[in-house]
């Protein structure tokens, strides 16, 4: 740094020192190892101000910028935005927002010349935009904090940086699970945690991730509240990041309201959800899917949704007028939603009849559609879609009629290879003693423990839940064996993006393909 | 980062004379309490206006925060209009450029919408789609008269290149500003001015009589 600044900068700076350094400052803690591994009440304030632009009372922190006629609010005041998440500062735009850790902050900055801050200084950066006679760039706000807020903001300053993660230790790494322990669907929960066991074994005795093991924290999603009382006792059990768990409206966030990263849940990805990663498209995407193939073949197909009133038919209809509303030559989608659990498949016959639309997409269960296509007449061959997961581990189940009829959509992979991981799954799974019969959601809790030890590495020595949510944002066609490759980025948090339309072979009662792999683009 | 300040090695080593010599003349004493601090330079110094010569708006469909299709001509409006380049993952300049358009839209009254539209670009059509520019957006209450825009790349590159906001990498874009009176005519802010500044500037875009009236 010096030398790009030249040696002027040096000489005056040493001047300033000499000139202005008698005076005495206050250094910054010693031992922030300690202090810093909890944050007090003050600290805690101060980190909601840093971080999210939110005061002690929820109301949004306020900076004003440029003559003071613009101002800036709550997130996009917040300190964090520039000076970033553990106070390492930036440079962008040929602006730079310094460090702000509490090393750079309290000593003496070579490049400006600027002397370690007190609080007094520290008052004029943050109120006035100024240090000394130097006006701070033009993108620092200036601040209207009162007295106690400043005193917040000092005290998570002091440990900025110097944090202790939740759920990292020395040797270990808490990744939480809410997985059912008990009731009817007990046998898939345990498939669950031996499938998770078993890859967290097999990591610890290839030495761990950065010697750290991987330590599985489990709550029973069938005990008492349910699962999202489950995932609730998760969050304050201090774990660094969630898999396969229930998924509510809201993320799931920590004591200090800190979003808990969480791998392939088992329900859609809450709208402000940032650090949710989903393996397999959502059914509003693969409802996209489901247009783009059927384009193919027609070129205006008017769509009839048959699907529950629930959040999963629900998406399946708002993704499918989603992707119609980007293609102009589509004409809109019908619904006809049911009241989940009570589907009248003559009414829903009728219904379709009447409409005579180009394609069915079909959200209700595999009993549903067997009993919905019964009741259609031979002569109503519309083409029809259903989600692949209605099949569940079964598709010889399905009804053959219902078999000859639909394409299913399927964001899995299908050939023999995965077949093979699949036996090999269930062999080890047989191996620990756990059942191995419906192994779906134990190849969910696979497919989340491989992602996130991909991630841990990738997030390196000193993993921070921020560092390793970026880390995962780097994965570009990541094997893990019983998924499509994963993929995701900033702007895309769903790992497969893509499906095959399948059908159920009427002789083998397996599924078979009848499309190449088809992609949309991805929309957070 | 050290690219950034590669890129304008000179402005950087103005600055930083300036504020060695305040430095200097005032013997340090801004850091201690108790004495007058010394005059600091007006706000919006840094910021210089130049004509734009020969800008063709481009032909190109691009895609506004609600998903809808729009050519970028008729998000521009009929009359006079300013467009900045952001990105809503940015870290610096951008929420303090976006909250000037907000106080801008304000000021404006009546003529924002009308006469005058405002129009942000984003820099990073892979993040930013219509939803994450939406989300940006009711940040910043945008209001109707006042568009984000993305799109295919491609199509936006060809939109940023021809306005001059293209930046080669994103992190070191600068706080631009392009004026458009609707005729033709374009100025490029550069540097983050505050909305009476663009007020003004748009002003004299339109009405240049008035403008060299002035004392």
């Amino acid at each position: 740094m010096i030398e790009r600044w030249g040696m002027g900068a040096v000489v005056l700076m040493g001047a300033c020192l000499l000139l202005g350094g008698s005076e005495s400052r206050p250094e910054a803690p010693r031992d922030r190892g300690a202090s810093c591994a909890s944050l007090g009440p003050a600290a805690r304030r101060g980190k909601a101000l840093y971080h999210q632009g939110r005061g002690a009372e929820g109301e949004p922190l306020v900076g004003l910028v440029g003559d003071g006629s613009a101002r800036l609010s709550g997130a996009s005041a917040a300190c964090a935005r520039c000076h970033g998440f553990s106070g390492e500062g930036t440079e962008e735009g040929g602006i730079a927002a310094p460090a702000l850790t509490p090393e750079s902050l309290f000593s003496p900055d070579a490049r400006t010349g600027r002397p370690g801050h007190d609080e007094a200084t520290l008052l004029a950066a943050i109120r006035e935009g100024r240090v000394g006679a130097r006006r701070l760039g033009p993108a620092m706000p200036r601040f209207t904090l009162d007295t106690s807020a400043l005193a917040d903001l000092r005290a998570y300053l002091a440990c900025l940086g110097h944090e202790r993660e939740p759920g990292v230790s020395a040797g270990v790494i808490r990744v939480g699970a809410a997985w059912p322990m008990s009731g009817p669907a007990k046998a898939q929960g345990a498939a669950m945690a031996a499938a998770a066991a078993d890859v967290f074994a097999e990591i610890e005795a290839e030495g761990g991730v950065f010697r750290r093991r991987i330590e599985l924290v489990l709550e029973d999603s069938n005990g008492p509240g349910g699962p999202h009382a489950a995932a609730a006792r998760l969050a304050r059990r201090e774990v660094f990041a969630m898999m396969s768990s229930p998924i509510a409206a809201e993320p799931l966030r920590d004591d200090e309201g800190e979003e808990i990263p969480h791998l392939a849940p088992l329900g859609p990805t809450p709208p402000d959800a940032e650090r949710v990663f989903q393996v397999r498209p959502g059914l509003d995407m693969l409802a996209q899917i489901v247009l783009a193939h059927a384009a193919t073949s027609r070129r205006t197909p008017a769509f009839h949704v048959i699907a529950p009133d629930d959040a999963a038919g629900r998406l399946l209809r708002d993704g499918l007028a989603r992707g119609q509303a980007t293609r102009r030559d589509l004409a809109a989608p019908s619904a006809w939603l049911f009241v989940p659990g009570s589907f009248d498949a003559a009414a829903a016959a009728a219904e379709t009849r009447a409409r005579v639309p180009d394609a069915i997409l079909f959200g209700g269960t595999a009993e549903e559609l067997g009993a919905f296509v019964r009741a259609l007449s031979s002569a109503d061959e519309v083409p029809m879609y259903a989600p692949s997961a209605i099949l569940g581990d079964a598709p010889a189940a399905l009804d053959p009629r219902a078999a000859r009829r639909t394409l299913f959509v399927h964001a899995g992979p299908v050939d023999d290879h995965v077949s093979a991981r699949v036996r090999d799954l269930r062999a080890r799974l047989q191996a620990r003693g756990a059942p191995a019969g419906r192994i779906g959601l134990a190849i969910s809790a696979e497919v989340a423990a491989r992602t996130l030890i991909e991630g841990l590495r990738r997030a390196g020595g000193r993993p921070t839940r921020r560092a390793f949510v970026a880390a995962l944002e780097t994965l570009r066609d990541f094997e893990v064996g019983l998924s499509a490759p994963l993929s995701f980025s900033r702007g895309n948090h769903v790992g497969v993006t893509g499906a095959y339309v399948v059908r159920v072979d009427p002789v083998a009662r397996e599924i078979v393909r009848v499309s190449e792999w088809l992609t949309v683009a991805p929309h957070r | 980062m050290s690219m950034a300040l590669a890129t304008h090695p000179l402005r950087h080593a103005r600055a930083l004379v300036l504020v060695g010599a305040a430095l200097f003349a005032a013997g340090c004493e801004g850091e201690s309490k108790g004495a007058p601090p010394v005059p600091l330079p007006p706000p919006g110094a840094d910021v210089r206006v130049a004509p734009l010569a020969k800008v063709v708006v481009p032909d190109v469909e691009l895609v506004d925060q609600d998903g809808q299709t729009v050519l970028l001509r008729d998000a521009l409006g009929p009359g006079a209009f300013a467009i900045q380049f952001v990105f809503t993952t940015c870290t610096t300049i951008c929420s303090p450029m976006t909250a000037v358009f907000a106080r801008l839209a304000h000021d404006l009254g009546d003529s924002f919408g009308n006469d005058i539209r405002l129009v942000s670009l984003t820099l990073d059509p892979a993040i930013d789609g219509p939803e994450a520019l939406r989300r940006y957006a009711d940040q910043f209450g945008r209001r109707e008269g006042w568009t984000f825009l993305t799109g295919r790349p491609d199509r936006l590159s060809r939109a940023l290149r021809a306005l001059g906001g293209d930046a080669r990498v994103k992190e070191e874009h600068r706080p631009l500003t392009v004026i458009g009176d609707g005729q033709g005519k374009f100025v490029l802010v550069d540097g983050l001015a505050s909305p009476a500044r663009l007020r003004a500037e748009i002003a004299a875009l339109r009405h240049p009589a008035k403008n060299t009236e002035a004392p």
